[in-house]
């Protein structure tokens, strides 16, 4: 039976409101503005006429065929001396370690002569293996960001390293009491460097802290944080923990979390997934289940759930709790009935900072008897991702308040920025004598610094890393420091004083024989890594491990198991009670990390302030999300739209007020509302300043811990209306069926379940009779006249490049819009032009909401036509079910944009890839109006050289720094052509070339476009569908897999395949 | 006047054989220095000069500083001989020059050649040194502009010549035209109160089809002109600016028969053959200082870019990376990749960049426009035989088409836009 739900990308579409109606009709939304520049000369007399047109265009043709007469010189320098491993044109790529304090992941970049362009997941990694996700991406921006110091500053001035290290030394000499404050450091040989500081001035206390705080996990687990995994697990329960973008180790996580919930021909079981939470993260909109709870009853769902796995297990049970709702806990006996049953293969976790609802999620798991080396949490094997500590930090305030504190050295942190006003940092912090900032940008805490160390981009640098026990990663340099005082090799000194390494300034200062970091990490290795290999020490068995370990970037082994106290100061009984006393009542805030921007620290990136968020596809914005029905209720504006902007508020609480417009958000609990931190910057650089509110203002400190749950919130309705850039309907396929999905349950029976053939009625004759759309096919078999296709007429031996994507799979996250916009040098266009909706991204991901409520049952229930439009907005936007569909170019070989261009810009080519030449385009658009899955972008600007987006564009030929991230095998785009997904064609050809140097053929997996390879979950396979042993080949062979529109009969080569869902009711086959 | 003559001749010969005589130290009676000169360019020059340092110490007045013509003799013949037996004056030398052992001749050159190239060094002048000065890059030359400027005076000339002409011949006309007039007592239409404008107005009027005919053929030639101009826009073959450094092919692929390949090493790797970089100069270019004053001038520049010191013979010289003017350049938008043509499609470099090794500055062969290359891949046929990447493929088309069947560049999608714009 066919899909009858209702999906909609936006409550424009659910209501259809006029202009959306008006506007999904068009590929261009906006009317291009001819009256502006043809104005009538007798209503304007100061525009120009159509006599000055002329003479214009006429001086303009001659003046640019005058200049077209000489061809511009060209200098071509090359290096003095080459170095070795640089070839100009060839990629080098070099295994290294991303950490910021937030994400951990082993990563390879890719540098182009000298200059790293992209970074991948590396596959080597036990950890992330392979995966990485787009704040990880959008690092290799970061290394260009134009707001970097460049040198030691003193007060605000520039000075040279002597004179910081001569200051900085006496000051410390002086005795008193020294604090460091970093975020929580992975790199042992960092600890050690920072420990063998704290023996050198005996009155150092190194504190850890983390943004966004994982204080109350530490806390529950003394013995430190578990190992989680999620792929061991068949039931998964997650209490308001986005695990998939941001909870601990989201990119390890979505990558097990995949592992479980792909299906396939040979494995139709998948995990179950039920989520509580109160704001729609990107966990719960993939969630089979999703239950809106309060943020204050996080606690509350954690005491339901451990009392009834208790009475079903036979444990003591705690006093129960109540509940806003009868249904929350209706839901949770069903969940701890689920969980039960898949006793020892479930896993419970909560996103809290409270020490209770740690504690208590703890017992849970332990009651399902979920700890064990090879089930979900291993205790044997430590976390180090997280070590911050609230009590530290909040100790370290009060001292510096009470001006015990003489030296302050921050290190990765930007508390002035990002820590509850609640506990007063920014004024404490004005109180230290002397304040050493290592940052890399002034930040809000590095501007109020006494000294400011400007330390090395972690591309630059060297590091290590040791996530979890037994498992290691080297951190190397991929670029020589852009800012340095002396170049070497080219022995040439530049006007910069330079960088360095943060661990060399501890170096420096403790009068460390071994300043030069490199050689300290060496000596670290070799005296406590290499030890862990098992083998004797010794320099040949260490140049061997190093090499190794650089090469591949990670040096694993079994990790010794080691029984980790799981005891915590805090008792069952005590966090049980700590939880009833937990503040609730009013509107409840609460305050999240964003899958772009996440805690703020990479804000000035333009691609993640661009990258729609996976949920509210909002770009360039922070804002208060909040239940739809309510928002309707309260009168604020719903609809958003040219002639309707956004409502603004006032939230305040506890005497903070943040003045932000409101969004609605369907699938947000009643009586709460979201705000997004990492807003609000004031010292990130031009593209962040100003952009948002600052939400970490609002962190609550209760407990002794940072508790981003907020109750008692007032919002009122603030004057004037604000325009978000969203976009949700853009690009529309106007309703038509694209998303196909399904029930585990109907798969298991038949797996193509959801993805019934369709038929359409043909008219033969005078009778009318339902054919295959197949049957009925106005074009010539484009694949078998192809001359170039005796390759594939000579046995399929060619090349025919398919691309899968499991809709299963996919989890929204965006990793694939970033890793588009680096390797295709895809411009930013900012958020004037989003609101045009003119955005460049080749990819986008649709997010689709989607609900029982269908029109046949709105009629059938008695529903008018009026009526019926608000009540089933209501009913279905409380909590929708949701559906990520990414969709890129479709690569058709019936293109209907190809027969329509007058240029034949666009093409096909025998491998199938519909190709696009820009500087044959002469802009018609016809392509774009003509294309059913609106995936063509028209350049309207010169993004690389207009002066309008000289501040969200990187890529400015003006900016030296920028533009160093392009990728110089794509070419970079004017204004007046229109592009598209190209399927990486780059990688295709060059991928091609090396097999044929080798003289092999092409091995499946070798050539992969961005977006398949940065796929955390793999969603997006890609390969020769020519090869019946490749992947995509076996997936086209996949009763689920299914084309886009089918019925139009434009046989795309990129496929999809039906999403399938646990759930524990029957929705679609009613 | 012989007998005189005679006589003078006699007493110049005797004269001349004094002089020389005088002039040649004694140790070169038995010698030729004309033929050490000979032996000493054959053989030593690749280490040693006159008036400097290469690799080997300056050779002027040598045989003045050696302990003497003997030991220097046996030092030629067999320098490791000599180190051996500990010589003081052998091992300061030895060790002054960085530990380079010299080449020993025993065998390759006879005794007598050996006493020849002593000679030589007795009386040899200094070759004039090169000295380290700024490579600088010039305007690009573009000598047919100069004929060009020439041509549009010529032009100009010619119809201020003819206006001058016009005007005086109309003048004349008039005049006679007044005369007639006057002597007729009639009016003609030509005459007084019309001016040129008028004249060329009623000219047309009278001859209507002919100017026609003239104004069609004078548009169609300024269109097929203008036409044929707009496509060679940024076309340039010939093209040949100046370099910073008068490079020579001629004398590196030509004469010295270097493999292109040594240089442009990255035309085998990847996109880019790439132009050498001052280090690979530097492996020849250590010992080679040139032979004459004009190539010791350009190779002292590369000396000079790359921070090389002559006599010191290391990098010690701040370097001064050279801008080259680029010959070749393909636009922004058209991908091309050396190591697909010349390694997979086995093109020489000859096909596209002409025969360099006669070049004496550097030269766009090929026009490089689009269908520059597409003429070629309808051509070029796609080089299947031992690459295991078209194995099967060539199999099948071999069994389908048989064997003489010639499967071009085109037949494989090689004229598909994506294939090089992207």
């Amino acid at each position: 039976m066919a899909n009858q739900k209702k999906y909609w990308k936006g409550l424009e579409e659910l209501t259809a409101s006029p202009s959306f109606v008006k506007a999904k009709t068009k590929e261009f939304v906006e009317e291009v503005p001819v009256d502006e520049f043809l104005g009538n000369q007798g209503q304007n007399p100061s525009s120009t006429s159509r006599r000055d047109f002329l003479k214009f265009l006429g001086f303009s043709v001659a003046a640019a065929s005058l200049a077209a007469c000489e061809a511009p010189v060209v200098k071509t320098i090359p290096y003095v001396i080459k170095p070795e491993e640089v070839t100009p044109g060839i990629d080098n790529w070099y295994a290294s370690t991303y950490f910021d304090g937030q994400d951990y992941c082993s990563i390879l970049i890719k540098t182009r002569d000298g200059r790293p362009i992209k970074v991948e997941g590396n596959t080597m990694s036990g950890v992330t293996k392979g995966a990485a996700n787009a704040r990880v991406q959008s690092s290799v921006l970061s290394l260009y960001n134009s707001e970097r110091l460049t040198g030691p500053m003193i007060g605000h001035k520039k000075a040279t390293w002597e004179q910081v290290d001569k200051e900085i030394g006496e000051k410390l000499a002086k005795g008193g009491n020294i604090r460091i404050l970093t975020s929580t450091i992975v790199s042992p040989s960092t600890d050690q460097i920072i420990a063998d500081f704290k023996e050198k001035y005996s009155s150092t206390k190194h504190v850890s802290w983390d943004a966004v705080s994982f204080s109350g996990l530490k806390k529950a687990n003394e013995g430190g944080i578990p190992t989680y995994a999620f792929n061991k697990a068949d039931v998964i329960v997650s209490i308001a923990a986005d695990f998939l973008t941001n909870w601990l180790s989201p990119i390890e996580f979505s990558k097990q979390y995949a592992e479980g919930r792909k299906v396939g021909k040979n494995k139709k079981e998948m995990s179950r997934h039920i989520q509580f939470e109160s704001i729609m993260t990107v966990s719960g909109a993939n969630a089979d289940t999703r239950v809106q709870i309060k943020p204050s009853e996080e606690g509350a769902v954690a005491i339901g759930l451990y009392n009834a796995v208790a009475k079903q297990t036979g444990g003591s049970s705690l006093a129960a709790p109540s509940f806003s709702d009868a249904k929350i806990s209706e839901r949770i006996d069903k969940t701890a009935a689920e969980l039960v049953k898949s006793k020892g293969k479930s896993l419970v976790v909560a996103g809290s900072n409270d020490t209770a609802v740690q504690v208590v999620v703890k017992e849970i798991n332990k009651l399902l008897d979920n700890y064990g080396a090879d089930k979900s949490i291993n205790s044997d094997k430590a976390c180090y991702l997280r070590q911050g500590s609230d009590e530290d930090f909040a100790e370290l305030v009060s001292d510096m308040k009470a001006g015990k504190v003489d030296v302050l050295i921050t290190y990765n942190v930007n508390p002035v920025y990002n820590s509850a006003k609640a506990l007063g940092f920014a004024e404490a912090y004005a109180k230290v004598p002397c304040k050493i900032a290592l940052a890399e940008v002034k930040d809000e805490t590095a501007s109020g610094a006494n000294y400011i160390c400007p330390t090395h981009n972690y591309m630059e640098a060297w590091g290590d890393a040791n996530p979890y026990d037994g498992q290691y990663s080297l951190a190397q340099p991929a670029i020589y420091p852009l800012f340095s005082k002396k170049f070497p090799r080219e022995n040439v000194e530049s006007k910069y004083e330079g960088t360095r390494h943060a661990q060399e300034n501890f170096l420096k200062w403790s009068g460390s024989e071994t300043p030069d970091y490199y050689t300290y990490l060496q000596q670290y290795w070799k005296k406590n890594v290499l030890p862990e290999q098992g083998s004797e020490g010794g320099d040949y068995m260490f140049i061997d491990l190093w090499n190794k370990t650089l090469s591949s970037g990670v040096f694993e082994k079994e990790a010794k198991p080691r029984v980790m106290e799981s005891a915590s100061s805090v008792s069952l009984s005590d966090a049980a009670s700590k939880i009833a006393a937990t503040p609730k009542g009013g509107i409840e805030a609460v305050l999240y990390e964003k899958t772009g921007i996440g805690n703020g620290n990479q804000a000035n990136n333009p691609w993640l302030q661009e990258m729609p968020d996976p949920i509210s596809k909002v770009t360039w914005d922070n804002y208060v999300t909040m239940n739809p029905g309510e928002m309707k209720d309260k009168g604020y504006n719903l609809l958003l739209d040219d002639n309707r902007d956004a409502s603004i508020v006032t939230v305040s609480a506890n005497g903070v007020t943040l003045t932000l417009p409101v969004y609605p958000q369907p699938g947000q609990a009643r009586g709460t509302i979201g705000i997004a931190l990492g807003y609000g910057r004031t010292g990130a650089g031009k593209v962040a300043n100003g952009i948002g509110q600052n939400a970490y203002t609002l962190v609550q400190w209760t407990n002794n811990t940072f508790q981003y749950n907020v109750a008692n919130v007032t919002v009122t309705k603030a004057d004037g209306t604000y325009k978000l850039a969203a976009t949700q309907t853009h690009h529309t396929m106007i309703g038509r069926p694209v998303l196909k999905e399904t029930t585990l349950e109907e798969y298991k029976k038949h797996a193509d379940a959801g993805n019934e053939e369709e038929k359409i009625p043909v008219m033969l004759g005078s009778k009318s009779e339902d054919r295959s759309f197949k049957d009925v096919n106005l074009w010539d078999d484009y694949d078998n006249k192809s001359p170039v296709n005796m390759t594939n007429n000579a046995g399929n031996l060619g090349l025919r490049w398919k691309m899968a994507i499991d809709l299963n799979s996919c989890i929204g996250c965006g990793a694939c819009v970033v890793s588009c916009n680096a390797e295709n040098n895809v411009p930013v266009v900012g958020k004037e032009e989003i609101l045009n909706a003119r955005e460049m991204h080749w990819i986008r991901i649709d997010r689709y909401y989607s609900s029982d409520l269908t029109m046949e049952k709105a009629k059938e229930e008695g529903m008018t036509e009026s009526h019926r439009m608000y009540t089933m907005m209501d009913a279905s936007a409380d909590n929708p079910e949701v559906a990520f569909q990414p969709v890129m170019c479709q690569h058709c070989n019936h293109a209907p944009c190809e027969t329509v261009c007058p240029v034949i810009a666009t093409s096909h080519a025998s491998e199938g890839i519909n190709q696009m030449v820009y500087n044959r385009c002469v802009g018609t658009k016809y392509c774009a109006n003509n294309c059913p899955y609106k995936v063509r972008r028209f350049n309207w600007f010169n993004y690389y050289r207009d002066e309008k987006f000289l501040t969200v564009n990187p890529a400015q030929e003006s900016n030296e720094m920028g533009r160093m991230v392009l990728n110089p095998d794509v070419v970079v785009r004017s204004r007046g052509v229109m592009e598209k997904c190209s399927l990486c064609i780059q990688r295709i050809q060059g991928g091609k070339l090396k097999a044929k140097i080798e003289g092999r053929t092409i091995k499946d997996g070798e050539v992969n476009t961005a977006c398949a390879q940065s796929c955390p979950t793999q969603a997006i396979v890609f390969g020769n569908g020519n090869d019946p042993e490749s992947r995509v080949a076996k997936l086209m062979d996949d009763e689920r897999n299914y084309l886009l529109l089918a019925d139009l009969d434009t046989q795309p080569n990129v496929f999809y395949m039906t999403k399938v869902r646990n759930s524990d009711h029957h929705l679609l086959s009613e | 006047m012989n007998i005189p003559s005679k006589k003078l001749q006699k007493s110049l010969v005797a004269f001349l054989a004094f002089v020389l005589a005088l002039a040649t130290p004694n140790i070169s009676n038995a010698a030729d220095a004309g033929n050490g000169q000979k032996v000493f360019k054959a053989n030593c020059t690749s280490c040693h000069a006159i008036g400097r340092k290469v690799v080997g110490p300056d050779l002027m007045d040598v045989t003045k500083r050696v302990p003497s013509t003997d030991w220097m003799f046996s030092w030629i013949k067999n320098n490791a001989a000599v180190l051996k037996t500990g010589d003081k004056y052998a091992t300061q030398v030895f060790n002054d020059n960085g530990k380079q052992a010299m080449t020993v001749f025993d065998g390759t050159l006879t005794d007598d050649q050996i006493k020849d190239v002593i000679a030589y060094l007795a009386v040899a002048k200094p070759d004039a040194g090169p000295v380290a000065t700024a490579a600088t890059g010039t305007e690009t030359g573009a000598p047919e502009n100069k004929h060009k400027g020439q041509f549009v005076w010529v032009i100009v000339i010619i119809i201020a010549t003819l206006f001058i002409i016009v005007t005086v011949l109309r003048t004349v006309r008039k005049s006679l035209q007044a005369v007639v007039d006057e002597k007729t007592g009639e009016k003609t239409q030509v005459g007084n109160g019309t001016t040129v404008w008028q004249d060329i107005g009623i000219w047309i009027r009278n001859h209507k089809s002919r100017f026609a005919v003239t104004v069609i053929f004078f548009i169609a030639l300024s269109s097929v002109y203008s036409w044929e101009y707009l496509w060679g826009i940024d076309v340039t073959p010939g093209y040949h600016p100046s370099q910073p450094i008068n490079f020579m092919h001629k004398v590196h692929a030509g004469d010295n028969a270097i493999a292109c390949i040594y240089c442009h090493s990255g035309a085998e790797k990847g996109k880019v053959a790439g132009i050498p970089t001052l280090n690979v100069c530097m492996n020849c270019h250590k010992g080679i200082q040139g032979s004459t004053p004009e190539y010791q001038k350009e190779i002292a520049k590369v000396y000079y870019a790359a921070g090389w010191d002559p006599s010191k013979g290391d990098y010690t010289n701040p370097p001064h990376p050279v801008q080259w003017n680029r010959v070749h350049s393909l636009p922004d938008f058209a991908y091309f990749n050396h190591s697909q043509h010349v390694v997979v499609g086995k093109v020489e470099c000859e096909k596209c960049h002409g025969d360099v090794k006669t070049f004496t500055t550097d030269q766009q062969f090929a026009p490089l426009t689009m269908g520059w290359c597409i003429n070629c891949h309808r051509e070029t046929p796609v080089q299947m035989e031992g690459n295991g990447y078209y194995a099967k493929l060539h199999e099948a088309i071999k069994q389908k088409f048989g064997d003489d069947k010639k499967v071009t560049e085109a037949d494989m999608g090689g004229l598909e836009c994506g294939k090089c714009h992207y």
